[in-house]
């Protein structure tokens, strides 16, 4: 058998074979088979029986329903916990834990990590020092997370003590990742690029924690790019950027519902956690930023290859999940998932369907951003593709209109047709009158399905859903009386960002027939469907001066969640990954984003390969989360510091 | 049945602990001749047993009298992964040597 088979089916098997784990159970010879007379057995039979063995006699059980308990003991992993009865079917609840299931995912996945060849360069050796932090790096995460870890760990404690085997536990576990992934990455870190397109499908979040094997194997590269010159001032910046957040004073909350953002965001803002969410992004981006820099001749055909393939995985792996229920969870588990994968073919709410991505708006991004790259490649580098590539495109097709994302889709039609009339069309003012032409569409469209509403009503939407959220007498809102509303001496509710619009909405002072800045993005947000989401994000965005300057510290929403009276139910993000910059690096970061973006795609405005994607990005991020999503977030960056690569060849 | 015998002590009588657990309404009935005994859980709570079959029954369900002794399981979990780690140095340094003397 070919090697790279072999590591693939052992990964099956690291995966497979716990589920068969016989250790520590009591003896028992035969088991019944699951219905009502038996449930008892079962139930006080909890971790005696293995689940590959309950399988085995209940197969062909249609009415189970698989979860996990995440935190288990660690000699119960892989047995069945508990079998909980319903109406309809029997819920049977699969015993994991956290530590045995770091230990399996890493070792499936650096596995897979190995198939990918080696280079012949050779690297800076990582020293021990170097590792040694990591695995601290990793503790301070462990420990600044307190309330996620308890609720993942039955006997989590930060005692610093000798006899604190939960510690040892996982300073030994993080020691060993941090080892193998130095041992695995190091002489692959030419090619590793070429293949994070997988991260889509591999999402690499490990069970039962807040932690992302793509993060640490970042981190681990963006620590020998750290003290490079041509980014010290970056770095630099970057790092004075969270002394200010660090040292300012903040709310502190113990918990925080990341839900979906599991492995890339904070559970909770205390001073060791801040410290290793900035630092995760400080090191991701340099650790990017290395991995493209070691390529010499960057090949596209390859990277468009992943791109194709993991495009047409994630949609079959998707389709796969929802008819089987087992494949379902395990899939949770083989692949890192954030969130189960969706467990029907039919759409969320009749209109969308997510398959094994987290995030049904992020992966329709993604899928046109495939079809686009593909579109550029063959139109500005000639590359031609194999014929499978084509069965590829179709299932690309198929999960971005099923992933219903309308501003993909028209952002991805616009781009292309703006290619094709500046590559086909060469006098210049033939060109100018189609752009004048299109844009006229563009206009009369949006007045058709703006045509409706007044003026006033669009001007005054959005304040009009923030007071809304808030609970502001409907009566007033109704009567738009914003003066009474936003002069009220109740009026603590409000979030100083709304106050802000509040300002706007009445001043005496404002020229006539002048909109103002709040008035185009509420008839933007009209526009776009963002009336509503964008409504609460004012409402609920309620910093001081130092937050909005500076931010509340990287991938840190919780002081946006926590730091007003609103209550929403469940994970309420900004629903603009533009607005999520605002909050995590206030005023100063996003202008300085914005700056250092346009200036680069100024700069390289004749490498449309890139630029096309990016802009495709950019206008998506103006009304998705998906930059909160750790694959999105590396898509972005990598094309980001792809677009001044000097040598790229076909 | 061997921890349910220490705990419990010997079995006398004719019980079966298959009827209380196919019966949600058994109603167990106190033994004068047995001495009460308070088993606990692993979450905190402290139960009184009145009889072998009551003893039997929660013992059964993971309750325990807590004079067995726990095993701390990340404790043995460390001890494993030093070893393991212990394992893989030695294997490479030999695997070094012998590389060495070919």
């Amino acid at each position: 058998m070919n090697k790279n088979n072999l590591k693939i089916l052992l990964a099956l098997l690291i995966v497979v074979l716990p589920m068969f784990n016989p250790l520590f159970s009591n003896n028992i010879d035969s088991i019944p088979k699951l219905n009502d007379q038996n449930l008892k057995f079962y139930q006080i039979n909890s971790c005696n029986i293995s689940f590959g063995k309950f399988l085995l006699v209940n197969y062909e059980n249609d009415s189970l329903e698989y979860q996990f308990q995440h935190k288990s003991d660690i000699p119960c992993f892989g047995k069945v916990f508990y079998v909980e009865p319903t109406e309809e079917k029997y819920i049977v609840l699969i015993s994991l834990n956290p530590m045995v299931s770091i230990l399996l995912q890493a070792a499936v996945w650096l596995l897979l990590i190995s198939i990918i060849k080696r280079n012949k360069n050779a690297y800076k050796k990582t020293t021990f020092v170097e590792m040694f932090f990591l695995v601290i790096l990793l503790m301070t995460h462990l420990l600044g997370e307190k309330e996620f870890y308890l609720m993942n760990n039955e006997n989590y404690t930060t005692a610093l003590q000798i006899d604190n085997y939960f510690l040892i536990s996982y300073f030994l576990i993080f020691s060993f990742l941090v080892y193998y992934i130095v041992e695995i990455c190091s002489s692959r870190l030419g090619n590793l690029l070429y293949y994070f397109p997988f991260i889509f499908l591999f999402q690499g979040t490990f069970i039962g924690t807040n932690l992302n094997i793509f993060t640490i194997i970042l981190f681990f590269i963006g620590f020998k790019n750290i003290k490079n010159k041509n980014h010290i001032f970056y770095n630099t910046s970057f790092l004075l950027l969270l002394l200010v957040t660090l040292t300012k004073d903040y709310s502190f909350y113990s918990y925080f519902d990341i839900d979906k953002l599991r492995g890339f965001s904070m559970s909770s803002n205390s001073f060791m956690a801040m410290i290793f969410w900035s630092l995760t992004i400080l090191f991701i981006v340099n650790g990017l930023n290395y991995l493209i820099s070691e390529i010499e001749n960057f090949n596209y055909q390859k990277l468009i290859s992943n791109f194709l393939l993991s495009g047409f995985l994630l949609v079959i792996v998707g389709i796969l999940s929802t008819f089987n229920e087992l494949l379902n969870k395990f899939s949770l588990l083989f692949f890192g998932l954030n969130k189960s994968s969706s467990e029907s073919l039919l759409s969320v709410a009749g209109n969308s369907w997510r398959g094994v991505s987290p995030s049904a708006e992020m992966i329709g991004e993604f899928y046109a951003l495939i079809l686009l790259i593909t579109f550029l490649l063959y139109k500005t580098k000639s590359i031609s593709y194999k014929k499978i590539s084509y069965l590829y495109i179709v299932f690309v097709v198929y999960g971005l209109f099923r992933s219903n994302n309308a501003t993909a889709i028209i952002s991805l039609s616009v781009l292309i047709f703006l290619f094709l009339v500046n590559s086909n069309i060469k006098t210049k003012t033939f060109r100018r009158i189609i752009y004048l032409s299109f844009i006229c569409v563009a206009l009369i469209t949006s007045y058709f399905i703006l045509r409706q509403n007044s003026y006033s009503n669009m001007s005054h939407v959005l304040s009009i859903e923030a007071l809304n959220a808030i609970g502001v007498d409907e009566k007033l809102i109704f009567e738009e009386d914003f003066i009474t509303i936003f002069n009220n001496e109740n009026s603590e509710n409000i979030s100083t960002s709304l106050n802000i619009i509040g300002k706007f909405l009445i001043n005496d002072n404002k020229i006539e027939s002048v909109p103002n800045i709040f008035s185009i993005l509420s008839v933007l947000a009209l526009l776009i469907n963002r009336s509503e989401k964008w409504g609460i994000f004012f409402a609920k965005y309620d910093p001081n001066l130092l937050d909005f300057t500076f931010g509340y510290g990287g991938l840190n929403l919780i002081n946006y969640e926590f730091d007003n009276s609103i209550n929403t139910p469940g994970l309420v993000l900004p629903h603009s990954s533009i607005l999520s910059l605002l909050v995590f690096f206030g005023l100063t970061g996003l202008v300085i984003f914005i700056f250092i973006t346009t200036n680069k795609l100024y700069k390289n405005k004749n490498n449309t390969l890139i630029n096309f994607p990016i802009v495709f990005l950019l206008i998506n991020f103006i009304k998705s989360d998906s930059l909160l999503y750790l694959p999105m977030f590396i898509l972005f960056i990598t094309l980001f510091n792809l677009l001044d690569k000097k040598t790229i060849t076909k | 049945m061997e921890i349910i015998e220490k705990i419990c002590g010997e079995k006398k009588g004719n019980f079966n602990l298959s009827d209380v657990g196919n019966n949600p309404n058994f109603i167990f009935e106190n033994d004068p001749n047995f001495p009460t005994l308070t088993l606990f859980f692993e979450d905190g709570k402290v139960i009184n047993v009145n009889s072998w079959i009551e003893c039997a029954n929660y013992v059964n369900g993971g309750w325990t009298n807590n004079l067995l002794p726990k095993t701390d399981y990340e404790q043995v979990f460390s001890i494993l992964l030093i070893s393991f780690a212990i394992s893989i140095y030695i294997f490479k340094k030999i695997k070094k040597y012998v590389n060495e003397q070919k």
